[in-house]
């Protein structure tokens, strides 16, 4: 039996249902994101292990302990907010020990917690300050220390970097990961931002309309999105409808004027599917070579990275080419795409949708 | 005590500078209402507090410091200083007690009946003093029911006794605290509450130790109006402690229309206004300087 076990956990408002059947097994030391857009029952599954909100279905265990209606006050889960709900009347150290009060640990004891908690999020310089006279990222780590410093079975995270801005949530976002690393406490993070959901966790749940749609490793889940929805929603990518023309262990599909060779497992004939394309993975090269020809409609230049979007004859395509200082593909020039085998992927159904290039919100970020 | 003229020009985010002659024109007029509504009338009293009082002669020119040395030795002022402090510092603490609580039960309450609720917390503004007033006399008074029950429980008549002056003036002043806790508490993150639950605090311990210290510069104005308010009210005394149980505005109210010994009246009017404006800035000192650096 796992640690922290989620069983057909399900939220109701009413006929409004929030979360349905959701399970989930956590191991000890395991950092767990749940990941979706706003609305999809997230939020509400942290609140339920949280003791917020109250569990209409299921169970919920924690180390062989059934906490699904205990009160929050004693589950003793170390929980940051999104808004990290300090208490604005202490100082940053009387914050972080005040789980300790409440817990009556003997004072010596307990001040040495607080330091140690406070030098572990690099704040020990600013104990006697107050929440307000802190910048957003000490007061995220003040939140931090507070809950970690009780000691917690599982620590959960309430999109705990969506108030940073961009460059400090990707500092925090590794230094959270360090953190989580060197105290070994089991962590769920909520999230929508799926850079940071695969960047620093173990596993990663992504969650629509309220069910959990995919279980991953965060490599797994991006190189194998089990639907359309997945491949749109973590990362960016182009998808291209499809007909199976070809079966077996190596099935063929086909795409207008283009044929690629798949992994053929489950796939029958004249099945309607469609090719999820990484952008990553397609690579620019000289015209009249590769598997497709094309034209450069539009480029972005992202630093690391040249974005394009070509024009092909199974629709626009979006391609990320490395910078390695050569000079770039001007628009309106001629190219080939080329891809390695096996890097494409087939997702199931949809033939409905035309081909199209999807740029998520992670990629219009990246743009930006 | 405020003033309230160079705002014009000091207010963040104008865009234009207005200093100089247009902020001068434009600050003309509250200028005026403040020299004239305010300022002209106290200047008055206060000249008035000083001139010598003859019973068959009334107001004369010149200057003695008697009435302030006759507030100060007798024993029937002083009495009556103390007894005005006494009530109005006991309804202040009767109001936190009652008004805090109310404000945060009003705050957790959900949509429709938080609007409500509010409204009947406000509804004693609506209704004429003096009319709250009389309705507490016949409520408190010997055939009221309220007068009856505190006789057979052996209390006591009520009206015309400091209990009854209490009483009306926790109700004429409960909004005046629910108002400012009620707002300082709308500012009180929702999540704050969850946070001490999850660092296992009790309910008790959240409100105590949370909650409260949060509200409390929301509980320390409340308290200074309402102390403020009482101290110098009225209609509730007069209607409420009767002919013999003075406070300082109705012996203020006797020294002019009854007495006719104005100066006195004025000097006693003056030495109030004094004795709140110490109390008053000296507990704003407290609470700025307990609260300026955590809550701002």
């Amino acid at each position: 039996m796992s640690f922290l076990q989620l069983e057909k956990l399900s939220k109701h408002y009413g006929d409004l249902v929030v979360v349905r059947d959701f399970d989930l097994s956590v191991e000890q030391g395991e950092f767990v994101s749940l990941l979706g857009p706003s609305g999809c029952g997230k939020t509400t599954t942290l609140q339920m292990i949280a003791g917020f909100a109250d569990v209409t279905h299921g169970r919920i265990t924690l180390d062989g302990r059934d906490i699904t209606h205990a009160r929050p006050n004693t589950r003793g889960l170390g929980i940051v907010f999104q808004s990290y709900a300090l208490f604005p009347h202490l100082t940053v150290a009387d914050n972080v020990a005040f789980g300790l009060v409440m817990r009556k640990v003997p004072r010596a004891e307990r001040e040495a917690r607080t330091r140690e908690a406070l030098a572990l999020v690099k704040l020990h310089q600013h104990a006697d300050r107050y929440p307000r006279e802190l910048s957003g990222g000490q007061r995220q780590r003040v939140a931090l220390a507070r809950a970690l410093v009780i000691r917690p079975p599982v620590l959960l995270l309430d999109e705990p970097l969506s108030n940073l801005d961009a460059k400090l949530r990707e500092e925090m976002q590794y230094e959270l990961r360090a953190i989580q690393r060197k105290t070994g406490t089991t962590t769920i993070m909520v999230t929508h931002d799926q850079a940071e959901a695969l960047s620093i966790s173990d596993r990663v749940v992504v969650m629509q309309d309220g069910r959990a749609t995919q279980i991953d490793q965060p490599y797994r889940m991006y190189e194998h999105p089990g639907s359309e929805f997945i491949a749109r929603f973590v990362g960016k990518t182009n998808l291209l409808a499809g007909t199976v023309t070809q079966t077996g262990p190596e099935a063929e599909v086909r795409s207008g004027p283009l044929s690629v060779r798949v992994d053929g497992a489950g796939l029958r004939l004249n099945d309607p599917v469609q090719l999820s394309l990484r952008p990553e993975k397609l690579v620019p090269v000289a015209a009249g070579q590769g598997k497709l020809a094309g034209t450069v409609v539009i480029r972005y230049f992202l630093g690391s990275q040249w974005m394009y979007e070509i024009d092909t004859p199974v629709g626009r395509l979006l391609a990320l080419a490395p910078n390695d200082g050569a000079a770039p593909l001007d628009v309106g020039a001629r190219a080939g795409l080329d891809w390695a085998p096996g890097v494409v992927r087939v997702l199931p159904g949809g033939a409905d949708t035309p081909a199209s290039t999807t740029v998520t919100s992670g990629a219009l970020r990246a743009a930006a | 005590m405020t003033t309230l003229h160079p705002l014009a020009g000091s207010l963040p985010g104008t865009r234009r500078n207005v200093d100089g002659l247009p902020s001068i024109i434009g600050s003309i007029p509250l200028s005026l209402l403040f020299l004239t509504l305010v300022v002209t009338p106290l200047a008055l009293t206060f000249g008035l507090s000083f001139s010598p009082f003859d019973y068959n002669t009334g107001v004369q020119a010149g200057f003695t410091a008697e009435h302030y040395l006759m507030v100060f030795t007798d024993p029937y002022f002083i009495g009556i200083f103390w007894r005005t402090f006494w009530i109005a510092a006991l309804t202040t603490v009767i109001c936190v007690l009652i008004g805090a609580p109310e404000a945060y039960i009003l705050s957790r309450m959900r949509k429709p009946w938080r609007s409500i609720f509010l409204l009947v917390v406000l509804s004693p503004l609506l209704i004429s003093l003096v009319v709250r007033a009389f309705g507490w006399s016949m409520l408190l008074g010997p055939n009221g029911p309220v007068g009856q029950a505190a006789q057979a429980l052996g209390l006591g008549p009520l009206l015309y006794t400091p209990t009854a002056i209490v009483i009306g003036l926790v109700h004429v002043m409960l909004p005046f605290m629910v108002i400012p806790v009620w707002t300082s508490l709308q500012k009180l993150d929702p999540s704050v509450e969850q946070a001490a639950y999850s660092l296992n605090a009790s309910r008790l311990q959240t409100l105590l130790k949370v909650v409260l210290p949060q509200c409390s510069p929301g509980i320390l104005s409340g308290s200074l109006i309402v102390f403020g308010l009482s101290a110098s009210s009225f209609a509730i005394p007069a209607l409420l402690g009767g002919r013999r149980l003075k406070m300082v505005a109705t012996i203020v109210y006797d020294e002019f229309l009854v007495e006719l010994n104005w100066p006195l009246g004025a000097t006693i009017a003056i030495l109030l206004l004094i004795a709140n404006v110490v109390i008053m800035m000296a507990y704003n000192g407290v609470v700025e300087r307990s609260y300026r650096r955590s809550l701002g």
